[in-house]
């Protein structure tokens, strides 16, 4: 197993309840692995924010980061997770 | 011609001989410039000689509202007020919404352009054409806040808009703002042009409807902004509930939230204390713009210690990063007093801020003694400290004097190689965006032509991951040069000239901001317009402002950031080790220079560009 940050803000950390949660997951995981984690362990009231009702795709605005990167720059979905990254979630968020 | 939108006058108030005259507004000005900051910087160009005292009598000030300012445009009551900055001596341009913008239109005019200098105290009070100027005894040296009630109380007219000073700009500090209502036409300086004026406010009323070119094309452009706001997955469902703070939740995360002037950044990240939730805890309601169907503004109560019953209209996200994070500050309520203290004082939050956090630094690295701060224990999270030193900052009082006119300044008179810790360029103070892990916006920052400015190009693709109009890696290099030009001839048209409410726009429209100011334009004023020549409209007034710099005397090397962000990386958080180095910046302004069509090695608009965009008198001005 390895042991990966969860890092979420505003309405995806009310869901999950805190900003940090530490995660176990197998050898191997990938981005993709880890959210259909995530939809397991905090069902609809997550999906709703993160999952297109009709596709199942990630909502166009949710931004996925690993260790700060944008995972479009990595290798998307089927970015490998490894022991200590953060994987940082992101529900649309404007202003400044 | 234009048939709407319009006023078609500009009137010109001279302080010096106490005269006023109308000015027509040509179709020439209106196509090439639109309006805000448009009408401002050409202006301020065609008027304004080079090398003249900021503070003195030779340089103007004028304040322009835009074509769909008070036609019912939704988020359109905006202004720009333009001068040469004494902060910068550079083009000095801020905006505003509220209801001023508005009032100068319902008052007849499409600009108005204050010159001279009073012979004492004055505020001008405006009527439709009826331009009085009123002794300013009793409100000279008051608070912005009293001073608006004062000037409405001497006029017997609760509902005359005000826009005034407040002790900041009667002393000339150069980090001096102007207020109306509890909002401000914030940074450069501008506040100080007006008390250098000895120009306490302007009072404005009218009762003139602002005229439509064609009411069929406008009711279909404003439904289409009206849809877009409404399938915004952000703006009515979490921005109108909460407004920008929601950023600060957002650059902690990422790890580009400034902290302790710049050297904690990633380390220091108090969103438990100051991010979106803590701040909800303070909301009793908020505040619409004129014609603003969202009302962001949130009207917040302190609730602890000496700063229990405090309100403000705010603080929006740059005030929490400049009284919070780049101060060491991990609570709510001192950000809330700061605020409210900074507009009564008149005084640009976010200069203000990073001033203190630059003496903050200082001290802790006993480059400040207790005997230079007037015994003031400055250290980084003192909120009484920030507040006491805001109070003498406005009335340059001991310590606050030596900062009153900025970090840059300030840095230059204590010597000791203190400039490496004023983060401003160009002597602007940096905004709350730690550009070592956000490199368009750092570039933004090095080449705005106000100076190290949030608002000019604001690369919302690297901060918000709007990928418009592409994808963007925040930390890559190349591309950025592209991407910034992009960001601010866009943003300058649409944001500024128009000039429309930025968080609007980036929220519903950013991949049709150039389509929607086009097809307003066209139904509004009745001149058409494609969404590439609004643009363009963009590209031109940054070239004009660009030369005024030139002129000034700005080249290639005043492009630039502070030394820190180029050689010490991120110590910690989610953009960890990024840095922008010395080189990094250079192939990115190389890259910016060339698409530009600027000479490269000076940074100059060229003959045949400045021609390209009809400035050729511009060009023979520079001599190129």
């Amino acid at each position: 197993m390895i042991k990966i940050t969860l890092h979420t803000i505003l309405g995806l950390k009310q869901v999950i309840g805190q900003r940090l949660t530490e995660i176990d997951l197998p050898h191997g995981a990938t981005v993709e692995d880890f959210l259909t984690y995530m939809k397991e362990r905090w069902g609809d009231k997550l999906s709703a924010r993160l999952f297109d009702p009709d596709s199942g795709a990630v909502l166009p605005y949710v931004r996925i980061m690993v260790n700060g990167q944008t995972i479009q720059f990595l290798e998307g979905m089927d970015t490998q997770l490894k022991e200590g990254d953060e994987v940082l979630i992101l529900p649309p968020v404007s202003g400044g | 011609m234009y048939s709407g939108g319009y006023a078609g006058k500009i009137l010109r108030i001279n302080l010096s001989n106490k005269t006023s005259k109308e000015e027509w507004l040509s179709e020439e000005m209106a196509r090439d410039f639109i309006g805000g900051a448009g009408f401002g910087i050409k202006h301020l160009f065609d008027e304004v000689k080079p090398g003249i005292d900021p503070l003195g009598p030779d340089n103007i000030l004028v304040f322009a509202p835009g074509p769909f300012t008070g036609a019912g445009v939704p988020c359109a009551s905006r202004m720009a007020v333009t001068g040469k900055s004494p902060l910068t001596g550079a083009v000095g341009m801020a905006l505003s919404g509220g209801e001023f913008p508005t009032e100068i239109k319902f008052a007849g005019w499409d600009a108005i352009i204050i010159e001279g200098k009073a012979d004492k105290p004055t505020y001008v009070a405006i009527t439709g054409k009826d331009v009085r100027f009123r002794d300013a005894k009793h409100s000279w040296g008051t608070l912005t806040f009293d001073c608006q009630q004062i000037i409405k109380n001497e006029l017997r007219d609760q509902n005359v808009r005000v826009c005034c000073i407040g002790p900041a700009g009667e002393r000339l500090s150069k980090m001096a703002c102007i207020i109306n209502e509890r909002r401000a036409v914030g940074r450069k300086g501008l506040g100080a042009v007006m008390g250098s004026k000895n120009l306490k406010a302007i009072a404005i009323r009218g009762t003139e409807p602002v005229a439509i070119a064609s009411e069929e094309k406008y009711k279909i452009a404003r439904a289409a902004m009206l849809k877009a706001f409404k399938e915004s997955p952000v703006l009515y469902p979490e921005f109108s509930h909460h407004g920008t703070p929601m950023v600060t939740d957002l650059t902690g995360a990422m790890g580009v939230l400034p902290a302790k002037n710049w050297s904690a950044t990633g380390e220091f990240v108090p969103i438990e204390g100051i991010g979106r939730d803590a701040q909800a805890t303070r909301i009793v309601g908020r505040e619409h713009c004129h014609d603003c169907p969202v009302g962001c503004s949130q009207l917040k109560v302190a609730k602890t210690g000496s700063y229990a019953g405090i309100l403000t209209e705010g603080p929006d996200f740059e005030t929490v990063y400049a009284f919070g994070s780049v101060v060491g500050i991990d609570k709510v309520d001192p950000i809330i007093a700061a605020d409210r203290l900074a507009d009564e004082l008149g005084l640009d939050t976010i200069s203000a801020g990073v001033t203190i956090a630059f003496a903050m630094e200082l001290f802790e690295k006993g480059i400040l003694t207790l005997d230079e701060t007037d015994g003031i224990d400055l250290r980084f999270g003192n909120d009484k400290a920030m507040i006491e030193l805001l109070r003498k900052i406005a009335f340059r009082d001991g310590l606050g004097d030596l900062l009153a006119d900025g970090s840059l300044a300030a840095a230059k008179k204590i010597g000791k190689e203190t400039e490496k810790y004023a983060m401003q360029v160009k002597g602007l103070e940096l905004p709350g965006y730690d550009v070592r892990a956000l490199k368009a916006h750092g570039l933004n920052y090095a080449t705005s032509y106000t100076g190290a400015d949030h608002c000019r190009g604001y690369a919302f693709q690297e901060v918000f991951g709007i990928p418009i109009p592409w994808e963007v890696d925040r930390f890559a290099i190349e591309g950025k040069g592209k991407l910034t030009i992009w960001n601010q001839d866009v943003r300058t048209a649409t944001l500024d000239c128009a000039p429309m409410c930025g968080f609007l726009i980036d929220m519903a429209l950013p991949d049709t901001a150039c389509q929607n100011a086009a097809a307003l334009m066209e139904a509004v004023t009745g001149l058409s317009f494609t969404p590439e020549e609004v643009q363009k409209v963009g590209e031109r007034v940054n070239n004009l402002a660009k030369a005024f710099n030139v002129r000034e005397g700005f080249t290639r090397a005043d492009d630039t950031l502070p030394e820190r962000l180029m050689t010490e990386p991120l110590k910690a958080g989610g953009s960890k080790g990024h840095v922008i180095s010395r080189e990094e910046l250079d192939t990115m302004l190389d890259e910016y220079y060339s698409l530009r069509g600027w000479d490269v090695k000076t940074g100059t608009p060229t003959r045949e560009k400045l021609t390209d965009l009809g400035l050729a008198y511009v060009a023979d001005a520079l001599r190129l």
